[in-house]
């Protein structure tokens, strides 16, 4: 026995190892899962409670079932609070786990409650550091809870996720401000604009985009954050819309062409289409004409005339000529291997322009510079352009009395 | 021919200078900088690691001029030996209280992250024996380890920077704040820097041949790239949220992690985080060992490391493992003690220096 | 010299053993005896080359002429106290009524195993010839890749009763002196009663016997040995066994294999990366596995998680219970594979196999994550085969790390294993040189190899007398 702890008394660590075993491994042999003590949550919802001030938290939670195809079941759990973190706290209990977020990847926020200061709903969020920053937000037209229960459907019975659906907004379209982080570095800095996509949630005999259609309601039984009631399930409809914020609030909501001419106002609009109507030349006869964007590049410039500062955008699209559609005739060539005739690209600057202009118009209407125009011009010459902003009686108001202008450049490809 | 060197190579002391010079730097500090310089903060550690990198060459002076004599001798042979001990004692505590700081804020980083349910003492449990092992087993097997893990972090460490780069999106408003916020926000933030000190502990415990000088320099040179790197990428990520961001090197990774497409690539950084803590810990408690010794004279090194524990434990408690309490900690608390690294240390060498030329010369 | 209590003499020191033969003849009034045992001499050559070249001498008989006249090569005169050691290693002892000395004959003959590759070094390209027990062969396998004067065997007896021939070989100029001084000093305090295989002698010569690490180095192959001694170490050949032991030992040296040096350099290259990455995923897998379970969920992606959570909703045990579970039952597994006679293997796999494959997971006692994470771990532990029981323990110890205090106490184990492999240096060398401390020309053939023709120096980890591998004279 000496001999052994002798032993022991030279190597430490092994004594260490042997009170680490024993105070925390042993508990650990019990321990279960943190799957087990944990809701994964991948979408929250917030709406307005009905009680004045309170947070309607609904939370779309990840059940898991004992199967080896590895479906995906959701359910949506709902609680109100006076603050976010109480009525999170509420769900945890509702179902009886810690409530983690960590795997959030959709933030929704209902259309009432966006036209107040968003900020501090979302601050929550913002500061949680399990909460990543690369979590979407949408804005809908329906309740969270509404939404969250179409997405619940969604997601348990098809491959498309609203996830993904938020994700091919963000990287392909437009709403690039719409990660967490993003929005509120737009928010904090010195234009306060961002865009956050709009879905709407509607009933199925409307038109439109419709994402997927949602089966009827086959939820395995899970829970009771149902009780939509018995008529057919809404469809989630992603038409390109957006609501434009301002000084933390929703100001405006812009549908998808606006959106579009903004975005390839500020060169992230890279692919998508343009399209013409009534053109007539040659063989076209009153056809319209669609071209697919292959490449948008926009170059800024700024120069100063008696310190007003003059922001040019040259834009460089290249386009190719996909479709044709002629009033009384198909088109005999394939339109696909042809240039670009002189008119075509003439009705192409003209529509461009035409873009330009609401783009432009957008932006001076609801003072929010989507453009981020303030940090080109600033770090462009900061010293002319203090000057013009001191200049002015409202420095607030600086787009209306900037002057823009494009230089388009069409290239076929 | 075989290694039978026992002292520490230019290499290891070079790398551990590396690891050092970390620190808190690659975590909550660009945060905090950008509440003082805004976007210009990456310019505070530019200008204290030129400070840093004098005293490096000053310890470079030091050590051509005293070559075998320990730091300790030559305060003693030059100040006395009352100066000697309060110094040491001052540097002693130093490395006590940064290892106080970093490990309240990387507790609070894993905490909030990924050991939401965990207590303190487990972390207690996983860093104390670890690095009372690395610091018992000496510096020569503390140096052969960090070597193995050198390639590991430089690594991750370029990597990072490299993801975090792909993450600048836009250019945000430029050169917003002044000269003087900078050179508040350096003095504010002091407490962070003047690691290098270490060099001066392990004075005697070195043997650097003619030409790998530049082993050391290039290697401190290429940390304080690092950082300054972080701190810039950090600021020019996040722009004008960077106040909401604590953990830099993290929040870098974690902000393009959709981008990669595999998942959590940000776990990558957080493995560089715990094995850069574990490395500074044994460190800081290293140089608390090699200070306490000698002070007290040679004395069990179980002890010394038993006291640093003790003290150690006892302070974090006190602290309460709160964000908020650590950073106050370092900003008004710490900087005070900033002044033996940038000052009283670089003075009491340079009398030491022309003392000895004097001494030459007669 | 009374020769028939000479006889009698030798014949109780050796315990009157079944096996103790002795022949007298009386030749020209002179008494010849032969005393040897049966079962380790060549009966054969005793009486074609010893007894009938006596027994039909028809001269004066005397010891020297005996001396001439016996067929032998391998012909020594000893002393009397040494006569019953050379019997007892094969040896004919010879002696005359009409002289005071005796002569020695070895005709040492048992059956031993032919060389042939051994099971745990296979090569795909390259020398099959594997160690075997017996140490002449050995010898002989050695000697043959050495047609130099340099290669030098000095021999040793270890242990008091079985009194083991261990030869020490190295190359002269090659191999440092001091090292070869410290083995035999080492060796010489060896107090055992018997060696009966060379891995006795591991723990007697190393410098932390109670240390997991390996620190002595070992081989099935005697090219391998032959190129270990070309670097400069010393190989121990114990008799009786078909492990030499190679000293110094370094990490690296388990990390490559003999096929690395009998293909492409840039594949060898890649192997030995493999095997590095294999390794670590065989000490740290199922710890980190079951750390992300109990402690960081959030750390795995959504898919990860639906596939895991979906698997082990029905489990009845927990995460770190099942592991070990699943563990025991590969490690049963493996026992009962090694034990078991050939014909009843094929059986045991499929049940095996059925039992953690296929009904474990249906029955919900196991889930198929586990299963593989446990079976990857355990199969890229034999990515290094040597070291295979420290991987094991290790192992252990990761889970129980893992289980108790998630990725910290995970990274800060790998930190402290590896701090604790750089405090072992056994005669003189780092354990894990030329990693650390890190010598630029020795990592040529660490974990990557450059060409043959740019190998040109020895390895400077550990001692050696000459570090260039040729010499422009």
């Amino acid at each position: 026995m000496k001999k052994v702890w002798d032993y022991l008394i030279k190597t430490p660590m092994l004594l260490v190892f042997i009170a680490i075993s024993v105070i925390f491994a042993f508990p650990a042999l019990g321990a279960s899962a943190e799957l087990d003590r944990y809701a994964i949550i991948t979408a929250i919802g917030v709406d307005k409670g009905e009680t004045e001030g309170n947070f309607d938290v609904s939370l779309l939670m990840f059940v898991p079932i004992a199967e080896q195809t590895f479906t995906e079941n959701y359910k949506v759990v709902s609680a109100e609070g006076r603050t976010l973190t109480e009525a999170i706290n509420l769900v945890g209990l509702h179902v009886g786990r810690k409530v983690g977020l960590s795997h959030v990847k959709t933030i929704v926020l209902n259309e009432e409650i966006i036209h107040e200061d968003v900020i501090n709903i979302l601050d929550f969020l913002g500061k949680r550091r399990t909460v990543a920053s690369s979590s979407k937000i949408i804005t809908t037209n329906a309740t969270a809870k509404e939404f969250l229960t179409s997405v619940e459907k969604l997601d348990t019975d098809s491959a498309i996720k609203v996830s993904e659906l938020v994700n091919y907004n963000h990287d392909y379209i437009y709403a690039y401000d719409s990660t967490i982080e993003l929005f509120f570095k737009r928010m904090f800095g010195p234009t306060q604009t961002a865009l956050v996509p709009y879905l709407k949630l509607e009933e199925p005999e409307n038109e439109g985009v419709a994402a997927v259609a949602a089966t009827d309601s086959q939820t395995g039984g899970q829970g009771d954050s149902q009780g939509q009631g018995q008529q057919a399930p809404k469809e989630i409809l992603n038409d390109g819309d957006a609501y434009l914020f301002k000084d933390n609030k929703a100001i405006v909501l812009l549908d998808s062409k606006q959106v579009e001419d903004i975005n390839m106002v500020c060169g992230v609009y890279k692919e998508g289409s343009i399209e013409i109507e009534n053109f007539t030349d040659g063989e076209y006869n009153d056809a319209k004409l669609s071209f697919e964007i292959f490449d948008n590049t926009v170059r800024n410039r700024i120069v100063y005339q008696n310190g007003r500062p003059i922001f040019c955008i040259d834009l460089t699209l290249v386009l190719n000529l996909a479709e044709a559609v002629n009033k009384d005739n198909t088109v005999k060539e394939n339109v696909e291997f042809k240039n670009l005739s002189d008119t075509m690209i003439q009705a192409i600057e003209k529509r461009v322009r035409e873009k330009f202009a609401n783009a432009i118009g957008i932006m001076r209407e609801n003072n929010a510079d989507i453009g981020n125009f303030y940090t080109l011009m600033y770090n462009s010459d900061r010293v002319k352009f203090m000057k013009f902003l001191e200049n002015l009686e409202n420095a607030d108001n600086y787009l209306n009395e900037m002057v823009f202008k494009m230089s388009l450049k069409v290239t076929s490809k | 021919m075989t290694i039978k060197d026992r002292s520490l190579t230019a290499w290891q002391v070079g790398i551990m200078l590396f690891i050092i010079l970390f620190s808190n730097k690659i975590l909550v500090l660009p945060s905090l900088l950008y509440e003082g310089a805004k976007l210009e903060a990456y310019f505070v550690p530019i200008i204290l690691f030129v400070l840093e990198f004098g005293l490096i060459f000053l310890f470079y002076r030091m050590k051509k001029a005293f070559p075998t004599q320990s730091f300790a001798e030559i305060l003693q042979k030059y100040f006395g030996k009352i100066v000697m001990k309060v110094i040491l004692f001052l540097i002693m505590l130093f490395f006590l209280f940064k290892a106080i700081l970093l490990y309240n804020v990387t507790y609070i980083f894993f905490k909030s992250l990924i050991y939401q349910d965990s207590s303190n003492i487990l972390f207690l449990i996983c860093f104390i024996p670890v690095i009372t092992h690395l610091g018992i087993m000496g510096l020569r097997v503390m140096g052969r380890t960090m070597q193995i893990f050198f390639p590991l972090i430089i690594g991750v460490t370029v990597f990072c920077i490299v993801i975090g780069l792909l993450g600048i999106k836009e250019l945000p408003l430029l050169f917003q704040s002044s000269i003087g916020d900078v050179a508040l926000t350096s003095l504010k933030h002091i407490a962070g820097f003047g690691d290098s000190l270490l060099l001066f502990l392990v004075f005697d415990k070195v043997t650097i041949k003619r030409g790998q000088w530049k082993v050391i320099f290039s290697l401190s040179g290429i940390s304080m790239f690092l950082v300054i790197s972080i701190t810039a990428v950090f600021l020019f990520t996040y722009t004008y949220t960077s106040f909401l961001h604590p953990f830099a090197l993290f929040e870098i990774m974690s902000y393009v992690k959709e981008y990669g497409g595999v998942g959590r690539i940000d776990m990558i950084s957080m493995l560089l985080i715990v094995i850069i803590t574990y490395f500074q810990l044994a460190i800081y408690l290293k140089m608390f060992m090699l200070s306490f010794a000698e002070i007290f004279g040679e004395i069990n090194e179980i002890f010394s490391a038993i006291t640093f524990n003790l003290f150690f434990i006892l302070a974090i408690n006190y602290v309460v493992l709160n964000l908020g309490k650590a950073i106050l900690y370092g900003e008004n608390f710490l900087p005070y003690f900033s002044i033996l690294p940038f000052i009283i240390v670089p003075i009491l060498s340079l009398i030491a220096l022309l003392l000895l030329k004097r001494e030459k010369k007669k | 010299m009374d020769i028939k209590k000479q006889e009698k003499k030798f014949k109780d020191k050796l315990h009157n053993s079944i096996d103790v033969a002795s022949r007298n003849i009386t030749k020209n009034g002179v008494e010849i005896c032969f005393v040897y045992l049966k079962s380790i001499t060549d009966n054969l050559v005793f009486s074609q080359s010893i007894f009938e070249p006596i027994s039909i001498f028809e001269g004066e008989i005397s010891f020297d002429v005996v001396k001439q006249i016996v067929k032998s090569n391998d012909v020594a005169v000893a002393e009397e106290k040494q006569v019953v050691e050379k019997i007892l290693k094969g040896g004919v002892a010879v002696f005359l009524s009409n002289s005071e000395q005796y002569l020695i004959i070895d005709i040492q003959k048992y059956s031993t195993r032919a060389p042939s590759e051994p099971p745990t070094s296979p090569v795909i390209m390259g020398p099959r010839e594997g160690f075997t027990e017996d140490l002449k062969t050995n010898m002989t396998l050695i000697r043959r890749h050495f047609y130099g004067e340099q290669l030098i065997f000095e021999e040793m007896l270890i242990g008091e009763m079985t009194k083991t021939q261990v030869v020490i070989a190295y190359l002269d100029g090659v191999a440092s002196k001091d090292i070869v001084k410290e083995i035999k000093k080492k060796l010489k305090k060896v107090k055992i009663d018997g060696v009966v295989d060379s891995y006795y002698l591991i723990s007697l010569l190393s410098n932390r016997p109670n240390s997991i690490l390996k620190q002595v180095g070992n081989s099935e192959k005697p090219d391998i040995v032959a190129s270990k001694m070309l670097e400069g170490r010393i190989a121990l050949i114990v008799d009786n066994s078909p492990i030499v032991l190679t000293i110094p030992f370094m990490f690296l040296e388990d990390l490559q294999s003999s096929n690395d040096y009998y293909t492409n350099y840039v594949y060898a290259s890649l192997l030995r990366i493999v095997r590095l990455i294999g390794l670590f995923f065989a000490v740290v897998g199922p710890g980190a596995y079951i750390a992300l379970q109990l402690f960081h969920h959030n750390i795995l992606p959504i898919k990860y998680l639906i596939t895991i959570a979906d698997s082990t909703q029905q489990i009845p045990f927990t995460p770190f219970v099942e592991i070990l579970f699943i563990n025991l039952l590969f490690q049963i597994l493996y026992e009962v594979s090694l034990r078991l006679p050939s014909y009843l293997g094929l059986a045991t796999s499929v049940v095996g196999a059925l039992i953690l494959g296929d009904t474990g997971v249906k029955a919900g006692l196991i889930s198929p994550p586990s299963v593989i994470v446990v079976a990857i771990a355990k199969i890229a532990l034999y990515t290094v085969p040597e070291q295979a029981s420290q991987i094991t323990i290790l192992q252990f110890v990761f889970m129980i790390l893992g289980a108790a205090l998630g990725i910290l106490g995970l990274l800060g184990g790998v930190i402290y294993v590896i701090a604790y492999a750089n405090s072992v240096e056994n005669f003189g060398t780092p354990y894990l040189a030329p990693f650390s401390p890190f010598i630029l020309s020795d990592n040529k053939d660490a974990l990557l190899k450059v060409p043959l023709q740019d190998m040109t120096t020895r390895p400077k980890s550990f001692e050696n007398n000459d570090e260039e591998r040729i010499n422009d004279d």
